[in-house]
């Protein structure tokens, strides 16, 4: 179905895309005193049968970026066109229909599963509730045909997901998402909950899957290595906005933003050779909360190249710097700078006493003891 | 014990022989989670304890803290510091070494953590109840061990509560907590696992530069071989309660002997490998296992396997410098 088109054309276009969560206090008058801003302004385009990368650390906003596409969330703001239609401002019964072809698979496979259906039940419902049904014997083979698919016997079936192990699960959320015949597949950290020597085996299952079904990914990965694998393009969050985006390979072998090239020097590489003799960028410092994000480039509190001017004051866009393939964009103000060595890594101090997330609490001054405390 | 400090490198500081933890309970049949596990660490030397879940590495350093319950838990064999074995040790005389010989960083530092008492005064407890100091002569060293482990604006964040500091700031918090009496042993049971990357970066280097600085023996049990291969001096790799394998970091990653060790650092993608090609993964899962008993515990996954591998229980044989616990190994030339 998917392959039938042009490869050229993009199947997802996301335009500016925003969500904000409002921060809300106050029991009776429920006051917004402020916004979180998980996405902020990220425009992406995923072609047909490409598989689409978003790394980066926990709280960028990778997750909800996911979700608003499949409009798990309420964009605040922005366009998200899927095969040409405008899904963000859809809604009711259209929406209900164009969900049977953007399909979801989660971290977790235990939490994702209801625990009480068996397997049977859970994969015939999505098939009856988008009207794909063709008969019950058709359906009993598309069944059986299904848990093929994802390596689990026809036995698996009538099975309950707590008789499965952690890898067999996420074959079933697998087979879930696959079971309304969609062309997007947004995989939410689909290895990260599983075993190492596991987490290969629904690695290779999803590539061979995409390449007999020509499906769509958006794999969301905090694992640079695991996007890097799977991805054709992959970019990288900081914060709610994209930093960075190329093609897998270009971006591993020629990092351009300060970040990446952090994130990359900071994964620990199972080859001591290699890792005695790397040199690591040490970010200074946390995530700054993205109910407070900074002004300017976000990253420029921990960045080692950040400049007096234009950092602090001016948001970079995602922008083509001479020198890189086209497909590489970065948004740094200094990329060439940096590029050609004219700019030099320095120290970063951590930010003295940077504000706690949730404010300053209520706390006992200088308390003498834990009875003290315990007896507050 | 202070003889026992100066002594020479080659005496080993904790000497883990043939410990066995069983859990047994009521109407069920009895798990063994550690099987018959041996290994020394040196003054000073960083020892890696790799392994998947279930393959007993937690339960190995609960049970040199002895901080597993009594009620339905065996424990034998034998933990041996400074020539007193911990295991016999009486609970009041194992309180007085914990934290102070020897102490443990775990994984979820909101978790281990108290979540009702300010951050200073869980490092504080530590001094007063082990040192004996004073209230004001605590907290001093407190903003100094904070400040030690990288925390900024120590005096401030003394006051402050585990949900008032990133999860960062937690594990450091924890380390401080770990490191107020400068043990000579530190456990670290998958700290960095909860973090993400770049401060995973920050908290290895943390740990790097205070094992270089105090000396003290550090035994790191992770999942993740890329933390090993930065860290550790000597690798145990752990499969279903036994050590299958152990050799010098260098050598267990160039030349992998074990089928086990072998397939999961071809299965791992690796920025360095080809891209979009299949995985050579290891099939099946843990739950496959086969007892130790009779056979080897790996044979129903081993690509190696033969059919000696489940009648026989391969026997860990050192050859070399590196034991190996297997019928059919790799041959060392393969890779």
């Amino acid at each position: 179905m998917a392959e039938a088109s042009n490869g050229a054309t993009a199947l997802l276009d996301v335009r500016d895309l925003a969500v904000h969560f409002p921060i809300k206090r106050g029991v009776v008058l429920d006051r917004t005193i402020g916004h979180v801003y998980a996405v902020d302004g990220v425009s992406l385009q995923i072609r047909r049968g490409e598989t689409y990368g978003l790394v980066g650390e926990s709280g960028c906003g990778k997750s909800t970026l996911g979700r608003a596409i499949l409009r798990l969330v309420d964009p605040t703001a922005g366009t998200v066109e899927f095969d040409g239609v405008d899904v963000a401002q859809l809604g009711g019964e259209r929406l209900r229909t164009m969900r049977r072809r953007f399909q979801m698979v989660f971290q977790d496979p235990m939490s994702s599963l209801n625990p009480r259906q068996s397997v049977e039940s859970m994969l015939i419902e999505g098939i009856k509730a988008h009207g794909l049904s063709r008969g019950p014997e058709a359906d009993t083979a598309r069944l059986r045909e299904l848990v093929d698919s994802v390596g689990l016997p026809a036995a698996a079936l009538r099975r309950y997901p707590h008789e499965f192990s952690g890898g067999q699960r996420q074959r079933l959320g697998i087979a879930r998402a696959l079971s309304v015949e969609p062309d997007l597949i947004v995989a939410d950290e689909p290895v990260s909950a599983l075993d190492v020597s596991v987490q290969a085996q629904v690695l290779n299952l999803l590539g061979r899957l995409q390449d007999q079904l020509g499906l769509t990914y958006l794999v969301i990965a905090h694992d640079l290595a695991v996007v890097r694998h799977v991805s054709d393009r992959v970019g990288v969050m900081y914060l709610g906005g994209i930093v960075e985006e190329a093609a897998s390979q270009a971006l591993y072998d020629d990092p351009q933003h300060p970040y990446t090239k952090a994130l990359l020097s900071a994964i620990p590489v199972p080859d001591p050779e290699l890792e005695d003799r790397r040199e690591r960028i040490l970010l200074t410092g946390d995530l700054p909360s993205p109910a407070a994000p900074p002004h300017g480039c976000r990253f420029h509190t921990r960045c080692p190249w950040r400049q007096p001017t234009r950092c602090d004051t001016e948001r970079p866009e995602l922008r083509v710097i001479p020198g890189v393939v086209d497909s590489h964009r970065v948004a740094c103000h200094w990329a060439e700078e940096i590029r050609n060595g004219v700019l030099q890594p320095h120290r970063v101090e951590p930010p003295a006493a940077a504000d706690d997330v949730l404010g300053p609490g209520a706390v006992p001054e200088h308390p003498g003891s834990v009875t003290e405390i315990l007896g507050r | 014990m202070t003889a026992a400090h100066s002594s020479d490198a080659a005496e080993p500081l904790l000497s883990v022989r043939d410990l066995r933890v069983t859990f047994q309970r009521r109407g069920e049949p009895e798990t063994v989670a550690v099987d018959g596990v041996s290994f020394d660490v040196a003054p000073g030397q960083v020892v890696g304890l790799v392994g998947e879940s279930g393959c007993g590495k937690s339960v190995t350093s609960m049970a040199i803290m002895r901080l597993l319950p009594n009620r339905g838990v065996r424990v034998s064999g034998s933990v041996v510091m400074d020539g007193t074995d911990l295991l016999k040790l009486s609970e009041p005389q194992m309180r007085e070494r914990r934290g102070r010989d020897l102490s443990m960083v775990f994984q979820d530092p909101l978790t281990s953590l108290n979540p009702v008492i300010p951050v200073g005064l869980q490092i504080t407890e530590v001094l007063r109840r082990h040192r004996g100091m004073n209230k004001e002569v605590a907290r001093k060293s407190a903003v100094e061990l904070l400040d030690r482990v990288g925390i900024p604006d120590p005096r401030r964040r003394l006051d402050s509560y585990p949900h008032q500091l990133s999860g960062g700031m937690r594990q450091r918090a924890l380390i401080a907590i770990a490191l107020a009496c400068s043990p000579r042993l530190l456990i670290a049971d998958e700290p960095t696992t909860a973090l993400d990357v770049t401060i995973q970066a920050q908290i290895l280097e943390l740990l790097r530069e205070l094992v270089r600085e105090t000396g003290a023996a550090l035994v790191m049990i992770t999942h993740d071989l890329g933390v090993v291969a930065g860290l550790c001096e000597t690798v145990n790799v752990l499969y279903g309660g036994r050590i299958v394998e152990r050799a010098q970091r260098h050598r267990l990653f160039s030349t992998p002997r074990h089928p086990y060790t072998h397939g999961l650092l071809r299965s791992i993608p690796r920025l360095d490998s080809p891209q979009g090609e299949e995985l050579p993964a290891i099939r099946g899962s843990v739950v496959d296992n086969v007892p130790w008993e009779h056979a080897c515990a790996f044979a129903p996954r081993c690509p190696r396997s033969l059919e000696r591998c489940l009648e026989v229980t391969p026997l860990g044989e050192t050859s070399g410098g590196r034991l190996l616990r297997c019928h059919n190994p790799v041959p060392a030339s393969a890779e």
